[in-house]
């Protein structure tokens, strides 16, 4: 009796286990995300192709504003904003079509609320270029990682992002949407 | 006996919650925390998203005709804005824009200045989330008028 009774009791406690873990795997919306290295660090993407221009967690990207062998552009963007959805393939051009020479990243603002909010996105998307702080000569070093070169915000295409890459890292001339 | 009691009684609390439905809590931010707004069943929930999503988009066509602008060319981006509208409206009570960031987005859906139509759209005709287009914009298209299949074919695949 006392065998039997341990036996359901078991069985109970799988099948609640079971139940609770599939709804809550319904509610948190789970995904099958992929890894992925790239420039020797390993991503979580989404997919299982690698991204030219990959999605990052507000930890990976404050690893990213250390390291500076290139400089950076961040896509600052949420799930149901249009112009983000618009943006996106050409943000991925972009970064292929520049990969080596400039990392290109995208940061879901919903889910990372406190980076967001580090780097003051207010209007979405945001574009932020980001380079190495080198402090001219006879100005104080801060201790300063990294500087804003600029931002923007709106949905653009490939080509205006290519141009704000040039004008912003490489003494490019400056577009003239600015 | 007392035991075999004790047992039966945790046995069938046990079967209690196992079946009883999931539900999915709907949640408001204040100052960065998350709170449980209300509790919603996901079937719910669904409901509710649904019909927000076809006043959001009624709203969308009548507010194209007041304001004389138009979709744009890519229909998936005020799909996917309309359904971000019915999101919001269904989780914080009111369609605040989604193609923004906001540190507090309770507090901005009381305040009203981001809620559809914005202040800036209101004002100046400017709408950053690209769902009413005037004619000098790049990405504008010729239609006025979006049906509800449309907005959910536009949207499928996203999820918050």
């Amino acid at each position: 009796m006392r065998s039997l009774m341990a036996a359901f009791l078991c069985f109970m406690t799988a099948a609640e286990a079971f139940v609770h873990c599939k709804q809550n795997s319904r509610t948190l919306g789970l995904r099958s995300v992929a890894f992925f290295r790239s420039e020797g660090v390993l991503w979580m993407g989404e997919g299982t192709e690698e991204k030219a221009a990959p999605l990052v967690t507000g930890e990976q990207l404050e690893i990213m504003l250390q390291e500076w062998d290139t400089p950076l552009v961040v896509d600052a963007y949420a799930t149901w904003c249009g112009p983000c959805l618009l943006m996106a393939p050409e943000f991925e051009a972009a970064a292929s079509e520049l990969k080596g020479k400039v990392r290109f990243v995208k940061l879901d603002t919903d889910k990372e609320e406190a980076m967001a909010a580090r780097l003051n996105i207010m209007g979405l998307p945001t574009l932020l270029f980001l380079d190495k702080y080198a402090p001219k000569e006879g100005e104080e070093n801060v201790g300063a990682r990294a500087v804003l070169k600029g931002r923007i915000e709106g949905a653009l295409r490939k080509q205006n992002i290519l141009d704000l890459v040039e004008h912003h890292f490489f003494e490019g001339p400056a577009p003239k949407m600015m | 006996m007392k035991v075999f009691l004790s047992f039966v009684a945790l046995l069938v609390l046990s079967l209690t919650q196992a079946f009883m439905p999931v539900s999915k809590p709907s949640f408001g931010r204040v100052g960065g925390t998350v709170y449980m707004a209300k509790e919603m069943t996901p079937e719910e929930e669904e409901i509710a998203v649904e019909k927000a999503t076809k006043a959001m988009t009624a709203f969308t066509n009548k507010y194209l005709q007041i304001s004389d602008t138009k979709l744009c060319a890519d229909k998936s981006v005020p799909a996917v804005v309309i359904k971000g509208l019915a999101e919001h409206k269904v989780t914080l009570g009111a369609p605040l824009c989604p193609c923004r960031f906001y540190d507090d987005k309770e507090k901005e859906a009381k305040d009203g200045y981001w809620n559809c139509p914005c202040v800036p759209m209101r004002e100046r005709q400017e709408c950053h989330c690209m769902l009413f287009l005037t004619d000098d914009n790049d990405f504008v298209g010729e239609e006025t008028n979006i049906t509800f299949d449309e907005v959910i074919e536009g949207s499928q695949g996203m999820s918050m």
